[in-house]
């Protein structure tokens, strides 16, 4: 049991809630005898009731349309606009031809040796390989397969660096 | 949490009409902070509007690191803040508390003349009203918390994150706060004249 009068932190912790529940208990221990820490924590707990009553100010009804009528358009209802898309395709058609070009004179050889070559070329003709069930684009599969190779390769690139985790960390 | 993070979602993906539950769900929060630390009137109602639109402008850079209501009265803090610091006009006294020669106001007078057959919820509304200016009569900070932690019933650490300090400062100033308020109360007044 608390002897000594409250001290103001256990008034402001009492009345907060603060305290665990044994130190609350000594507390409501000690208001039960001693008036003078009870009437204290009374005109405290009475003067709080009257704050959260009043009426403060807030904006009028009319405030949600002031703000939301001047809010300028930044956020974007398209993900993919057509523009990103055509600029992928733009990217992703010399690319096919340059590599395509290279592929088939065998500069890819020259350059890198057999090895890299080998590892190079396999990951190429899968590509090629799953395309060539299409009869109507077997004349050009190469630069065909190449092109939807770079357009998927450019979408992962731009979806992770404009519009992913990458951005924040590159951009 | 989870409904804030839909709402969010679907500011981003360009549905600018949830940005209106936004505002309706804060915006008592940013008037609290707007009216504690800003003296005009069309002032007040000019920064909320302008805090709201740094909220919508700045709302893709939200993390979710905290809570949106500490976020967003963060940002009415330090838009109060700039504008204190622009117009250095800082309040310390309501200029709505008129008062008489003998310092007292209007709606004190009639609680002091103890007239017995004033309506109990005038009287109430009465006494809110003094509670009210003496409140304003608090340094702005003391203000702040204390609207916070009562009238908006945020914890001690939302309102640490929102005013940049400590919680045991908050505590502290809170503490003060409370005192003051109710020393400035008995100064004036007695108290079975006002709610004791």
């Amino acid at each position: 049991m608390v002897l000594k009068h409250l001290s103001q932190e256990d008034i402001d912790n009492y009345i907060n809630a603060d305290y665990h529940k044994k130190k609350n208990d000594e507390i409501q221990q000690h208001l039960i005898l001693c008036e003078k820490c009870r009437k204290e924590i009374d005109d405290y707990q009475l003067m709080i009731k009257e704050i959260k009553e009043i009426k403060t100010y807030e904006p009028g009804h009319n405030f949600v349309n002031m703000v939301t009528k001047n809010l300028p358009e930044i956020y974007s209802k398209k993900e993919r606009p057509i523009i990103e898309i055509i600029s992928l395709i733009m990217i992703s058609v010399p690319f096919s031809f340059v590599i395509g070009f290279l592929l088939h004179n065998n500069i890819f050889k020259f350059i890198f040796g057999g090895k890299m070559y080998n590892i190079f070329s396999s990951l190429i003709q899968s590509i090629y390989y799953s395309l060539n069930s299409f009869k109507f684009i077997n004349d050009n599969i190469d630069v065909f397969g190449l092109f939807i190779f770079y357009m998927i390769a450019f979408s992962i690139l731009n979806r992770l660096f404009l519009h992913g985790k990458l951005k924040k960390k590159y951009i | 949490m989870n409904k804030d993070r839909l709402l969010i979602d679907r500011i981003i993906k360009g549905d600018k009409n949830s940005f209106n539950d936004i505002v309706e769900s804060y915006k008592r929060l940013v008037a609290h902070i707007v009216y504690t630390n800003v003296k005009n009137q069309n002032d007040r109602d000019d920064l909320c509007q302008e805090i709201f639109l740094k909220i919508y402008l700045n709302l893709s850079t939200f993390k979710f690191k905290c809570k949106l209501s500490t976020w967003i009265g963060k940002i009415a803090y330090n838009s109060c803040i700039n504008y204190s610091n622009k117009k250095k006009l800082l309040i310390n006294v309501n200029i709505e508390c008129i008062r008489d020669i003998d310092g007292t106001t209007d709606d004190l007078k009639k609680i002091k003349s103890e007239d017995n057959n004033l309506d109990p919820y005038l009287r109430n509304i009465e006494i809110r009203k003094i509670i009210n200016n003496k409140i304003q009569e608090l340094p702005v900070k003391y203000q702040t918390v204390l609207t916070l932690f009562h009238i908006d019933e945020l914890s001690y650490k939302e309102i640490s994150e929102i005013l940049n300090l400590h919680i045991d400062n908050i505590k502290v100033i809170l503490s003060r706060a409370r005192k003051m308020l109710k020393d400035k109360i008995l100064e004036e007044y007695r108290k079975e004249d006002i709610w004791f």
